[in-house]
């Protein structure tokens, strides 16, 4: 009895699990990263993604961290990199970040995800 | 100085006992909380009495969610997912307060051991890890291969770490806020309550019983643990549980050792990763991660302090664990355990609609189902940790 009714709950949550993986699949599918003016991302868009396109003006190392300052002549805002992955970050590049936005000390800023250089 | 870096210990202690004792907090998510208010705290105080105070908490908070892990069976996100089970298994026979103790001695232990091992990981550490670092995806790889080969029931036991897998992969790639809260809670937490009120779980009488603390187990678990521990600190996305599974592969454990493991792996995690910072400058929790961005340059005599406040803290931490669960044996019993375990689903419900909105919750049923799924096949819930091992591993080799 108590196999039967493990049988059933086994294939309700698999049947579950597969169509529901599947259907986040398709969310993240059709769902845009929107893309920003820094100057227009705000309180709104607290730890949602985003895409600017950006100019690095400086980068700054901390242990674990770089701290790069961005600007796309609209705003000039921090973006903060993780030291996972070795990324070559020159100053003056031309740059297209995805990110999420964070609030630290009363300041928006990044927490980039991907950082592709524009030519 | 002296006076404020007490406060901050104190204050420290607290915020660890509250957020460890509340299952589904996870340290990285109240980091996120005194990140936020980090300007409002710094004008009381300076960046240094702050990331005193977060370790403090940090290492409080590793104790102290063992209790929730061991009493409701409600594993406080996937960290500790482990020790739900033997863990579990004895507060079912009336010894939770034993199976806590152990997870406590390990946790104690394992930081000592730590601090005294400090200088030579920190000079070891540089050495390995630039020799493994190109590597890393392969030997992630070959961990989860090796972790789902060593089950009895292979097949199944890949289709959950690839369902889990593409799960993580798809939750943390989606444009939404906080979405390891409902990823983790779900699988970990809400999955393992369900279990458990589907099986209509009796919790018997407790017993206060104490055990030996030094035993050829406990030498055994120690020395696995500190191995696994060093090496996972050089990992990303190996947290405490996969390190538990692999640290007992190394050598065969009892209940009792597996619970000193699962502690003591817990809390070393945590003073590996202040070693970490310092020697490999890596970030590997949230709460390294602001103590990084509030020194902006860590020295060895920060390192030095901290290791220190983790002891000091640690002591105090031992103690109020050991009073906390002593009351908990005594009033699990009498209260009632469903309602308990039905008030914990709502709280974990509220929390992923305030910190993740609708797509939190439609991730929380997905995932509640998920992670019924290798108890109901008789599998190790270890295998759910694909959600973010997958990820991890598509991030090096790709």
């Amino acid at each position: 009895m108590l196999y039967m009714q493990n049988q059933k709950l086994f294939k309700i949550s698999l049947i579950i699990s597969l169509i529901g993986t599947f259907s986040l699949l398709l969310i993240l599918e059709y769902q845009e990263i929107p893309f920003y003016n820094l100057k227009d991302i705000t309180k709104e868009q607290l730890e949602t993604k985003v895409r600017v396109q950006v100019n690095i003006l400086s980068v700054k190392e901390t242990p674990g961290l770089y701290l790069l300052k961005i600007t796309d002549e609209t705003k000039v805002i921090t973006t903060i990199v993780f030291k996972e992955d070795p990324i070559n970050l020159k100053k003056n590049s031309l740059v297209e970040i995805e990110g999420k936005v964070q609030e630290y000390q009363d300041e928006l800023e990044l927490i980039a995800d991907k950082i592709t250089e524009l030519k | 100085m002296i006076l404020e870096i007490t406060i901050a210990i104190l204050l420290g202690i607290l915020a660890g006992t509250f957020t460890g004792l509340i299952p589904g907090i996870h340290i990285n998510l109240v980091s996120l909380l005194i990140l936020s208010s980090s300007p409002f705290l710094l004008l009381y105080t300076t960046p240094i009495i702050l990331a005193i105070f977060i370790v403090s908490m940090a290492i409080t908070h590793t104790l102290f969610n063992a209790i929730p892990a061991i009493y409701l069976g409600a594993p406080e996100s996937g960290d500790n997912a482990l020790s739900v089970l033997p863990g579990h298994r004895m507060l079912l026979q009336g010894k939770a307060y034993e199976a806590l103790a152990l997870t406590i001695i390990g946790s104690i232990l394992a930081l000592i051991i730590g601090i005294t091992l400090a200088p030579l990981i920190l000079k070891i550490l540089p050495k390995i890890y630039t020799n493994i670092q190109d590597y890393i995806g392969h030997i992630l790889l070959i961990a989860s291969l090796f972790l789902i080969l060593r089950d009895n029931k292979k097949f199944w036991a890949l289709i959950i770490f690839l369902l889990a897998g593409t799960f993580g992969l798809t939750v943390l790639n989606l444009n939404m806020k906080n979405p390891l809260f409902p990823l983790l809670s779900s699988l970990f937490g809400i999955a393992g309550i369900l279990i458990s009120l589907k099986d209509k779980v009796n919790i018997p009488e407790q017993q206060i019983t104490i055990p030996k603390i030094f035993t050829k187990e406990t030498f055994k678990a120690l020395t696995s643990s500190t191995i696994v521990g060093t090496f996972t600190t050089m990992m990303p996305g190996l947290g405490p549980a996969q390190a538990a599974i692999l640290g007992s592969q190394l050598t065969k454990l009892k209940d009792s050792g597996f619970l000193i493991l699962v502690g003591a792996l817990d809390t070393l995690g945590m003073v590996m990763s202040f070693i970490a910072i310092f020697s490999i400058e890596k970030a590997r929790n949230g709460a390294v991660i602001i103590i990084s961005r509030l020194l902006t340059t860590i020295t060895l005599e920060n390192l030095i302090l901290f290791l220190g406040i983790a002891l000091i803290s640690g002591l105090i931490s031992t103690y109020l664990c050991l009073k906390v669960a002593k009351t908990a044996s005594t009033y699990i019993t009498k209260i009632n355990y469903e309602k308990l375990s039905i008030a914990i689903i709502i709280l974990i419900i509220g929390m992923t609609l305030w910190l993740s909105s609708w797509i939190g919750l439609l991730i929380l049923l997905i995932g509640s189902f998920m992670g019924m799924l290798p108890p109901l096949l008789g599998i190790g819930r270890n295998h759910l940790m694909g959600c973010l091992m997958l990820p991890v591993i598509l991030f090096f080799l790709l």
